[in-house]
């Protein structure tokens, strides 16, 4: 997969970008998909009643419902996302933390590779929390199981 | 009219020859065992399923889809969880007048408070305080979720609601109050009721009309039902619970037997 990718968009952030949307989307519509069949059929019904058109539907009853759900998979997909990351950077970069730790390991420079670590864990943690409390904000109604 | 489903090879005959006129502002209740097909009816009323043979046809209209003409009350997932009371209330003449662009104009904010209020309206007339208005449907019990779910299709003034095992989910007490609850709102507004349940002494206590629909006895055939007409109450609420009991005991004993269903002590107490 690298190799194309890097023949199609160059070496640059391109690439990575694209390794980490190919890497991660599938997951994410997939989920999504599951999600949108588990609303309730009478939901839908329900609104054709109240006399919503399909879009309405799709949009007012549907869409909103899965929202923090889709958010709640791309947190969950935040990992992932991660490790594509690392991989196109340690690969192919000039530049990035995962490009100083690859760099840094030939050296056996563990008293920066542990920081270094340490600070992805942190970034990914903060990004989670962020997540979790614009969820929470902008979804009340919401009871994650 | 019949309707048969196909899952696989099998194909199952729900029923057939189903011949049912339902006259404007009548309180029908649909009784049957489980899986007799009450609530395929129901469905094919509201037209959220089609007919394999046959028509449902609304003041002369064939139906093909559900539309804002026919009120739905199911036993769950009745209300949007992710609205408020109000807006639960308000979502149904809001999509209807306003589209997502015109939602932007400043006539929809002006709209919109007169919908509020008419919500609080309907509010106050189902017995929740205004101060629920704000809470969302997690928030409510059951009973609760149920009369906001009956404001919500009443605000569209349907010319049928169809209520499918509404109150089923319900304790006894707060079944009881919603069908003193339905019974008044079906004689204030003149709307026409169908409501399904298993629960024959709730469908004589509530209706003006029973249809049975029986298991038939050979092996997918399914009978095509009977019909009752009960006296239609007078003002106020139905007969005390005795004098219910003594007026209505044959004619539960007749559904009984076209169910062939026997009314358990947990129906009985719950009636």
């Amino acid at each position: 997969m690298l190799p194309i990718l890097f023949i199609a968009f160059g070496i640059d952030e391109l690439s990575k970008v694209m390794l980490i949307v190919i890497g991660v989307t599938p997951t994410i519509i997939l989920d999504t998909f599951n999600l949108t069949r588990s609303v309730p059929p009478e939901q839908l019904v329900k609104g054709f009643t109240l006399g919503a058109s399909d879009f309405d539907v799709a949009y007012r009853v549907v869409l909103k419902q899965l929202w923090p759900r889709v958010l709640n998979s791309i947190r969950l997909n935040l990992k992932p996302l991660m490790l594509f990351l690392f991989a196109g950077e340690m690969i192919a970069s000039t530049d990035g933390l995962a490009y100083r730790i690859a760099l840094l390991r030939r050296h056996m420079g563990m008293n920066i590779i542990i920081p270094y670590v340490l600070w992805v864990a942190l970034l990914l943690f903060l990004v989670d929390l962020t997540m979790r409390l614009l969820n929470k904000k902008l979804h009340p109604w919401f009871r994650e199981a | 009219m019949s309707r048969t489903r196909s899952k696989a090879a099998r194909v199952k005959k729900c029923w057939t020859g189903i011949d049912l006129a339902i006259r404007p502002g009548e309180f029908i209740s649909v009784v049957g065992q489980t899986g007799c097909g009450k609530s395929t009816l129901l469905r094919l009323i509201l037209g959220a399923e089609l007919p394999t043979n046959g028509r449902v046809l609304v003041e002369g209209r064939e139906i093909t889809r559900p539309d804002r003409d026919r009120g739905y009350v199911p036993q769950k997932y009745s209300l949007f969880p992710d609205k408020t009371v109000i807006e639960n209330i308000t979502f149904g003449p809001e999509v209807e007048e306003f589209s997502l662009l015109t939602g932007l104009a400043p006539r929809y904010y002006r709209r919109r408070k007169e919908f509020r209020a008419e919500a609080v309206r309907q509010l106050r007339r189902m017995g929740l305080h205004e101060s629920d208005a704000s809470k969302y449907p997690d928030q409510l019990s059951g009973g609760m979720q149920q009369r906001v779910a009956i404001a919500q299709a009443l605000v569209m003034k349907p010319k049928i609601l169809l209520m499918d095992e509404a109150f089923s989910a319900l304790d006894p007490g707060t079944r009881a109050g919603m069908q003193r609850l339905i019974r008044q709102v079906w004689r204030e507004t003149g709307t026409t009721v169908l409501f399904v349940t298993h629960n024959i002494a709730e469908a004589v206590h509530l209706a003006t009309r029973v249809i049975v629909l029986a298991k038939g006895q050979g092996s997918q055939e399914i009978g095509s039902g009977i019909a009752l007409d009960l006296p239609v109450p007078d003002a106020g609420d139905r007969l005390s619970t005795s004098q219910f009991d003594e007026e209505f005991a044959p004619v539960i004993e007749q559904i009984e037997q076209a169910t062939g269903h026997c009314l358990s002590q947990e129906e009985e107490e719950t009636a």
